[in-house]
């Protein structure tokens, strides 16, 4: 369904990009140890007088795919929305790159200009898709290559085909969201994020609102960008063979905070926490 | 109802200068009305309160007590402007507009999905080219029927310019109307031009809807997929 022409090298950019911020980023002091993709420092977030995440460490390596499992309300949706400045931690400190996405060199907060250029180097793919259903298929895709990136709307509209080739969706260009099942309509989301080629991919429940042969054909696509890209993952599912499959290290959550990570094979066959234990039963008893 | 009649060019002139002043102050108050129920929805406090003030220090005095405010009081403070009637007129009823018509943006634009937001940010979009691009042209389908209603009636406010000397067509009908003495005759006919206007002004509206992006984008898929649920029943058959 999904034709393999040029993918891996359509994705070549992306580990361009990931080394060339190794490099520039040396002067940042974490650097000099390890460059994460991703860093959350003691991050802590409350809505009100709830408290969703507590003292939160979590670091990506460059390239790295991690998924995010634990029960509902765990705290899993709001580290991806940290991490894409949709919300900002009560404490604690997030870097991108090694470049706090909170804070510049003195401490004080980031202009727009400094924010936006951060935030750049990550894409979202949501729950709900959240295409624009104003805009057709192609309008989707390069309204923020022109607008953010600049770029004139022939090479736009060229790297969007790409795409949308590689998403199997080449045909529905002219379409609208509305014409599309859920299937496709995340398919066309996950283009979307693609185009801006970001070196980071925040992933929350992409499959959750879809039916299981349409979510099928939306994980071959994230399977296909986990293997052949050099992109960051950061993936939050319920689907448990997946992340098994994908990831390269599995983080449980509970209660705002990890209770134990490791690769998919511990988790899943030796998990040592007790509440990893029973949150793995309940899962795959469904 | 004759001698109604032959004043039908002082009529027409009258009906010219209220399609005129409808005309400007529809117009004039989108912009205001677009920034208002904007910055009404704005991030920053002092953003949302000063034009929550704005909004509620245009529409808290009658239209007509901030018509005569501006065109008898307003000259008589130092350095202000003397504007013409028909000028104090259209700022007045503009701005009244503006005020209404906020609340009517606010509310289209809160009706978007908070999904599209997180998009745009996502994208990495600025505030600024998401609201145009994104959440603007989605909530003109709320706000354009929302806007229409508002258009009617403020076709129907603009009656009241006859107050400071504008010869609009409540102006003349009152005229024509010392001319004639045929009351009656002068009030149906002064009814019947406003009830032709405001419907005239709802069908534009209508029109106008048709042409929302947002509109048109759902009108297509309803129309593919009444293409596929015909060829299916088509196949069964
Ligand atoms: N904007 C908000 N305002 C108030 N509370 C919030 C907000 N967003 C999230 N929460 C609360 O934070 C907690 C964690 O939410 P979060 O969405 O991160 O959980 P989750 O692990 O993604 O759960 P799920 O698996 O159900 O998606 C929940 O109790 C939720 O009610
Ligand atoms: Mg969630």
């Amino acid at each position: 369904m999904l034709s393999a022409t040029n993918f891996s090298q359509q994705l070549q950019f992306e580990s361009n990009a990931v080394d060339d911020s190794m490099d520039e980023g040396g002067a940042a002091p974490h650097a000099k140890k390890m460059m994460w993709s991703i860093e959350f420092e003691k991050v802590s977030k409350s809505f009100g007088s709830h408290q969703v995440l507590v003292d939160l460490d979590l670091q990506v390596r460059p390239g790295e795919k991690v998924t995010l499992i634990g029960p509902s309300g765990s705290g899993k949706t709001t580290v991806l929305r940290l991490a894409m400045t949709l919300a900002k931690p009560t404490r604690g400190d997030i870097r991108i790159f090694g470049e706090s996405i909170l804070f510049d060199a003195d401490k004080k907060g980031l202009s727009a200009a400094q924010e936006s250029r951060i935030r750049r180097r990550c894409g979202m793919v949501f729950q709900q898709y959240n295409l624009f259903p104003h805009l057709t298929v192609l309008q989707n895709l390069i309204l923020a290559p022109t607008t953010v990136l600049r770029q004139s709307k022939a090479q736009a509209v060229e790297s969007a085909m790409v795409y949308l080739r590689m998403v199997g969706l080449q045909d529905k260009a002219r379409s609208y969201p509305a014409q599309l099942s859920g299937g496709q309509q995340q398919r066309i989301a996950i283009a979307r994020a693609l185009v801006m080629k970001p070196e980071i991919l925040l992933l929350d429940e992409i499959t959750s609102a879809l039916d299981p042969e349409l979510a099928g054909e939306v994980l071959d696509v994230v399977r296909r960008v986990a293997h052949e890209s050099r992109v960051s993952l950061l993936i939050v599912t319920h689907e448990m063979r997946f992340a098994r499959e994908v990831s390269d290290r599995i983080a449980v959550f509970d209660r705002g905070s990890i209770i134990e990570q490791g690769v998919p094979e511990k988790i899943f066959t030796q998990p040592e926490n007790e509440r990893t234990r029973t949150f793995l039963q309940s899962v795959l008893d469904h | 109802m004759r001698a109604v009649l032959e004043y039908w060019s002082v009529l027409a002139h009258g009906l010219w200068v209220t399609v005129w002043v409808s005309f400007c102050i529809i117009v004039g108050s989108i912009p205001g009305a677009v920034i208002l129920g904007a910055l009404r929805l704005s991030e920053n406090r002092a953003v949302r309160l000063t034009s929550t003030i704005i909004i509620e220090s245009i529409r808290a005095p009658s239209a007509l007590v901030l018509l005569y405010w501006v065109a008898y009081a307003l000259p008589l403070v130092p350095g202000m402007p003397r504007l013409s009637p028909i000028t104090a007129a259209i700022v007045v009823l503009a701005l009244d507009g503006a005020a209404y018509g906020a609340e009517i943006v606010r509310a289209g634009i809160e009706a978007v999905h908070r999904g599209q937001f997180d998009a745009c940010h996502a994208l990495g979009l600025s505030k600024i080219q998401g609201f145009s691009r994104v959440i603007l042209p989605q909530a003109l389908s709320q706000i354009v029927p929302g806007f229409g209603g508002l258009a009617r009636s403020m076709i129907k406010w603009t009656a009241i310019v006859s107050f400071i000397g504008v010869q609009d067509v409540m102006y003349v009908a009152n005229y024509i109307r010392g001319q004639t003495f045929d009351t009656v005759a002068v009030f149906c006919v002064l009814a019947a031009l406003y009830w032709l206007l405001t419907i005239l002004c709802g069908v534009m509206f209508r029109g106008l809807e048709q042409l929302l992006p947002l509109n048109r984008a759902l009108r297509s898929s309803r129309v593919e997929l009444n293409l596929t649920s015909n060829l299916v029943s088509e196949s069964v058959q």
